[in-house]
């Protein structure tokens, strides 16, 4: 019964969502009085209940193990802890596309009532939430119901969770990631809005400043939080894959990022005001095209769900519709927008620009590693595939110039032209600093560092320098400082400091080794001591002993294999062993047939300071979401 | 911004929506292309004890269904399957990586829709086929296999591909 209830409530949702949606558009503006308003209002609000209501009752089926839920059968397992039973429901596509659209309508909802209704805009930002929200609601409900039963006779106990998922990083990474992605949907539906009514007024991106500072922050961890989950639970012994899901999440992360910086510019000396409107839409798009791709499984990936080209097709609609749309009334509209000023070259507001360009760039290079593979797979018959090396060669010279560029805005004004010479002295002593250190890091190394490396190495430091030296003189001087932009600006330039370095000086050896066999080399010696099996509740664990004598220090570890019973999977767990400035990653692999294991042992220089940035930038972004109004 | 230049940010999103519809129906086509390979060789116990092996299945059409007592959609597959075997088609159930008993008591309590089934408990002949998990169905026809589907097997499915067969 409970099941039906949650469904109904989903439904009258959906319906309640309609009923807003076409009450606003029978209405033309001059006859849309206060009271249709307000029913309209009042309609968004009881269909977010009713969503809240049915998810908070498809929480307790979960918790209850009520198997008569296909869903619930086919992802859970009356064994497993109560809050893997929860997040079990975000582990395929049905539940996490229901979790995705419940953060979409919390989101939505926030942000409509806390709006004055009495503004111009309210009527077309109702008009386009609940467009939004209908259309993913239908989807769920016509293609991925998620509330689907076996009946009459419900299996005794469920297909349990993919064991990959069974890891705290699964309760908290998705619902992090998705609302980031929705939390895009506040800026797009104001912007549609702000496009629809076609009056312009001023002062429009202070609205949305703060809800887009907040949701670059939840997309911003949820990113950090899915890398850290790879390398810590996944074995996959690295951050970063240039995997098309990793990549499908980057490109919204690049246009938000770039949307934040534009919207900065937009509101303290009103330029740059298309450039904004079209970042904020682009935003929310990519991240329609993101679960697109994902949930399509048009491509191979760790991440995709299953293949059903009928469900790709359907959110392929619904994406290309809201896209359409959207980019229809700015391509129509925006030739109105007048910004209040000119740029002024060499001011802070031509910088900006500059960032915009180069982050649209990324975003187009990504996009073609996408969706090259495709082209040539299904125009000229030939696999490809598009990594890392790719990536790289493209980032590589992008990031140097926005290095440069960072280092340049750093001490332009709003509004006033630059002094080429003033800012040159001032940065000379920077950058002879930067090339010495990036000389004194990479001579550490005993072998060649590529130039790519070195370019990374160099604007990480470089960026790190500028801002710390801006820091100091706030200390001494008490000079001016933007705390928000000083904090993002160094984490991001560790960020490129650890990815460099953590390329630069990261090895790995792969070992075979019987029990009791040991390895030695001039460095270090590691020891295979002893193999035991140990059994628990859903899995059997194969614990490996290795001891490692490294820089006269001896340091244990126990790697481990698990088969799960109810699957039959086999993952494997890592064991690391962190210092403050490397991690070394033993994972245990495959048992060859002489009776030896291979082992991966890696030592990861500089990988914890790659999420310690992450998290400085989300703090920067903190600070400035405290001084927006 | 030039009137001209407006309409790129249409022209743009269109080109990619068509594109991705292309390789969408392209995919879809190719998922249930016909096949041609021999079925390999083997030799099994079966549940009810007998031995089976290529030669038993080499004359005639049958469809080989992938399952298990642990596979949920092989729960939401069955009443299908009893629906294709009360119109007389047969079916061979290759009893995938599954505890005996398990298996027999699955069958006893929800009715076996299969003439026969395999039990491969370490998963041997479905190596050779290329199982990817349980469920998955097979046509099999005169000793060559035709068709293949991987996951629930269902009454569009069973049009679009298997009932020209029967």
């Amino acid at each position: 019964m409970i099941p039906e209830i949650s469904h109904l409530l989903t439904i009258l949702a959906a319906g309640l969502f309609l009923f807003s949606f076409l009450v606003i558009l029978s209405s033309n503006a001059l006859s849309s009085t206060d009271s249709i308003i307000r029913l309209s209002l009042n309609c968004f609000n009881a269909a977010t209940i009713f969503l809240i209501s049915a998810f908070i009752l498809y929480v307790y089926l979960a918790v209850m193990d009520d198997f008569s839920v296909k869903y619930i059968a086919m992802h859970s397992n009356s064994d497993l802890p109560i809050f893997y039973k929860i997040s079990s429901i975000w582990s395929s596509h049905e539940g996490s596309m229901f979790l995705w659209i419940l953060f979409l309508s919390i989101w939505l909802w926030l942000f409509v009532n806390r709006l004055d209704t009495q503004s111009n805009l309210f009527r077309y930002v109702i008009f386009f939430s609940a467009m939004v929200l209908l259309f993913f609601l239908l989807f769920l409900l016509v293609t991925s119901s998620p509330f689907e039963r076996i009946l009459p006779l419900a299996p005794i106990n469920g297909g349990d969770i993919n064991p990959v998922l069974q890891d705290p990083a699964l309760v908290i990474h998705p619902p992090m990631l998705y609302l980031g992605y929705v939390g895009f949907a506040v800026p797009f539906v104001y912007i549609c809005a702000y496009l629809a009514d076609g009056e312009f007024r001023q002062g429009w991106e202070n609205i949305i400043q703060k809800w887009s500072l907040y949701a670059w922050a939840f997309l911003t961890l949820g990113i950090g939080l899915g890398s850290w989950w790879a390398y810590y639970e996944l074995g996959w012994g690295g951050y970063w894959f240039w995997d098309p899901v990793e990549n499908v999440a980057l490109m919204p992360w690049l246009a938000a990022t770039a949307f934040t910086h534009s919207i900065h510019a937009s509101t303290k000396s009103g330029v740059l005001k298309s450039w904004t409107l079209f970042l904020g839409l682009s935003v929310f798009i990519l991240s329609l095209f993101g679960a697109f791709i994902v949930r399509s499984g048009i491509i191979d990936s760790v991440h995709s769900f299953a293949n059903d080209p009928q469900r790709g097709l359907t959110l392929l609609l619904i994406t290309g519709v809201i896209a359409l749309i959207s980019f229809g009334l700015f391509s129509f509209r925006s030739t109105k927008i007048v910004n209040s000023r000119l740029v002024v070259s060499g001011s802070k507001e031509s910088f900006l620009s500059l960032n915009n360009i180069l982050m649209i760039t990324s975003i187009f290079s990504v996009f073609l590693g996408v969706i090259y593979p495709l082209i040539t797979q299904y125009f000229y018959s030939t696999k490809v595939s598009i990594g890392p090396p790719y990536y790289n060669t493209i980032f590589a010279p992008l990031i140097f110039i926005a290095a440069c560029f960072i280092a340049l805005s750093v001490e332009s004004k709003w509004q006033r032209k630059w002094k080429l010479t003033e800012t040159l002295s001032k940065l000379g002593i920077p950058i002879l600093i930067s090339c010495f250190l990036t000389f004194i890091v990479q001579s550490l190394h005993q072998y060649s560092v590529s130039l790519i490396q070195i370019i990374g190495l160099f604007s990480g430091i470089f960026i790190i320098l500028i801002y710390a030296l801006k820091l100091l003189m706030n200390l001494v001087n008490r000079e001016f400082i933007n705390w928000s932009s000083a904090i993002s600006h160094l984490g991001f330039g560790l960020l490129l400091f650890s990815i460099a370095g953590n390329s630069i000086f990261s090895y790995e050896k792969n070992l075979k080794l019987n029990v009791n066999e040991e390895y030695i080399s001039e460095e270090l010696e590691i020891s295979f001591d002893d193999l035991s099996l140990k059994d628990e509740s859903n899995h059997q664990r194969i614990i490996a002993q290795i001891n490692m004598k490294i820089h006269d220090k001896i340091i244990s570890f126990s790697p481990e294999k698990r088969k799960y019973f109810t699957r039959g999977q086999v993952t494997s767990e890592t064991d690391i062993e962190a210092t403050f400035l490397r991690d070394i990653y033993i994972n245990i692999g495959e048992q060859l047939d002489d009776g030896s294991w291979t082992f991966r042992v890696q030592f990861n220089y500089l990988i914890k300071w790659i999420w310690f940035s992450i998290l400085l930038m989300i703090l920067g972004i903190l600070i400035r979401s405290r001084a927006v109004v | 911004m030039k009137s001209k230049i407006r309409y790129i940010f249409l022209l743009v999103p269109i080109s990619i929506i068509v594109f991705f519809a292309y390789v969408i129906s392209q995919s879809q086509n190719e998922a249930s292309q016909p096949l041609n390979l021999e079925l390999p060789e083997f030799q099994l116990q079966t549940l009810d004890n007998k031995t089976l092996s290529k030669k038993d299945i080499s004359s005639g059409t049958y469809l080989i269904n992938v399952w298990a007592s642990w596979c949920i959609t092989c729960r939401v597959e069955h009443p299908f399957l009893i629906d294709l075997k009360n119109k007389g088609v047969p079916i061979i159930g290759l009893n995938y990586k599954d505890n005996k008993d398990d298996a027999i008591n699955w069958l006893k309590s929800f009715k076996s829709p299969y003439e026969i089934s395999i039990h491969d408990f370490y998963g041997t002949l479905a190596l050779d086929l290329g199982v990817t998990g349980a469920p998955e169905t097979y046509l099999l026809k005169d000793g060559i296999i035709v068709r293949r589907h991987i996951g629930e097997l269902n009454i569009e499915k069973w049009r679009q591909d298997f009932a020209d067969f029967f």
